[in-house]
């Protein structure tokens, strides 16, 4: 290291240059190995963070984040987590929204293109499954207007016309 | 020229309209509070006005959540039969439970902690707790040995408050003033069985509520209620609770036996101006049955009422049809 100095009692050799080269070598190889387990670890990280992350399947397939039917004309389902948006969909087109959370939560929305009900849930209480079908018909006069929301998973869906 | 006042025409009528609706819009919120599902929907300029309502009824968790540790019903609960000073909130609450606790002879009480707490109704299990706990714990319930000297409240030793059958409503009611304080006209807000209007929807017209259909999967209503701006609670042996052995076991406790409500009736909605009353009287008008349910909301100014029994009969006050569609 510059700046540093020499020990005391020690005088320069030609074998302490012979010595230099090889450290430099190992220190090189040292700097390698270091900069391979960096990228190895962040490799790993992102792996272990995407696995932390809540997915969502569109029809049992990973959504991409893309916009699905951005002209929103007619009524839309809304289904947020933590009352944050985490998909919105045409009311009308048949689908299926499964949201999996990283402790193993799932809640599974089904969109039959005339109703909009919670067709699965691993929660406690299964309260979500049994608020039944928001239509446009009942939607004014559900108790919970609109929405469905599954309390223990903090998931909810609105059908907003 | 005719072509050009056309187009002005068409350009004035569109911002008129533009403007007239600019101001609000229709929003919606979702929390979890006290163990339920709070759905907010509002005509508002800013969205944020829901969010901050929101944090109002986390707030108010904190103070009445028999769970939340140093809630002012939690300390009541935890206070070894020595006085406790409570909020105003808490008090006016403590006050109205007494007073339907008197209405109905004892069968609405928020004393009810030792027996609702050996209950489980929300896992979806079919268990029936140990009948001998459940007598034990029925003793415990007696809320005219919950004392009020000003703010202060004591309760004996060993006894328990729950204000789930109330609580709820006076935090709607704390919203619903909060959101008139913001400028809100037009809102409708659900709290768990009680849902509470502000002014009528945007287009003049009453809100709609849905009673459930007993025999029906939920969504589908037997009657539906109309709502002008005030309150709206149901209280019924569909909402939580199991089937064992052909019996219904639901939330709607007798004091003074532990055991579920077993009567005629289905479900009780209430119509009020205070969500707090209508929410502590469909119970206790549940739990009193048809006749004298009816008899007690009758005696109450400004209060109606209709009561499904579970061979499909409705029973309306004399005033309640006011409050029906068709």
């Amino acid at each position: 290291m510059p700046g540093r100095r020499r020990a005391p009692g020690r005088s320069p050799t030609e074998d302490e240059g012979v010595s230099k080269g090889f450290r430099r070598g190992l220190l090189c190889l040292a700097l390698a190995v270091c900069l391979a387990l960096a990228v190895c670890l962040t490799l790993a990280g992102c792996q272990a963070k995407r696995g932390d992350e809540v997915v969502v399947l569109l029809d049992g397939k990973a959504w991409d984040g893309a916009e699905v039917s951005p002209e929103k004309d007619g009524p839309r389902v809304i289904v947020t987590l933590d009352g944050a948006e985490l998909i919105d969909l045409p009311f009308s087109e048949p689908r299926t929204v499964t949201v999996r959370q990283p402790d193993g939560a799932e809640n599974a929305v089904a969109i039959t293109g005339d109703a909009v009900y919670m067709a699965h849930a691993n929660c406690e209480n299964q309260d979500c499954v049994n608020m039944g079908q928001v239509t446009l018909g009942n939607l004014e006069l559900r108790v919970m207007g609109g929405f469905i929301v599954c309390l223990p998973h903090r998931v909810s869906v609105e059908v907003r016309e | 020229m005719n072509k050009l006042f056309k187009l002005l025409l068409v350009l004035a009528i569109a911002s008129l309209t533009v403007s007239a609706c600019a101001g609000a819009e229709k929003e919606s919120a979702v929390g979890f509070y006290l163990d339920t599902v709070v759905t907010l929907t509002a005509w508002v300029d800013d969205p944020q006005v829901l969010q901050d309502a929101l944090r109002v009824c986390g707030e108010y968790e904190g103070m009445l959540s028999r769970t939340v540790e140093g809630s002012d019903v939690w300390r009541i609960n935890h206070a070894g039969g020595q006085p406790v000073t409570v909020s105003d909130d808490t008090l006016e609450i403590l006050e109205c439970a007494k007073k339907v606790s008197d209405l109905s002879g004892g069968l609405f009480d928020v004393t009810i902690a030792p027996v609702s707490t050996l209950w489980d109704f929300t896992s979806g299990a079919a268990v029936l707790p140990d009948a001998d706990a459940i007598a034990r714990a029925a003793g415990l319930v007696d809320i005219s040995k919950l004392t009020i000297d000003g703010n202060r409240v004591t309760l004996p030793e060993g006894m328990m408050i729950d204000l789930g059958g109330i609580a709820k409503g006076y935090i709607a009611d704390a919203v619903k003033g909060y959101l008139e304080g913001e400028g809100v006209k037009n809102a409708i807000l659900s709290f768990g069985g009680n849902i509470v209007a502000i002014g009528l929807k945007p287009d003049g017209q009453p809100w709609k509520v849905g009673i459930q259909d007993i025999d029906k999967p939920t969504g589908e209503y037997m009657l539906v209620a109309r709502n002008f701006g005030g309150s709206t609670v149901t209280s019924g042996i569909y909402e939580r609770g199991f089937d064992l052995d052909g019996v219904r076991y639901h939330h709607i406790l007798d004091p003074n036996t532990g055991w579920p409500v077993q009567n005629e009736l289905a479900s009780v909605t209430v119509f009020s101006e205070s969500s707090m009353w209508g929410d502590a009287l469909a119970t206790s008008a549940f739990a009193m049955g048809v006749e004298r349910g009816a008899e007690m909301i009758e005696g109450l100014e400004g209060i109606e009422a209709v009561f499904i029994a579970r061979d499909r009969s409705a029973t309306y006050t004399s005033g309640a049809g006011e409050y029906m569609l068709d």
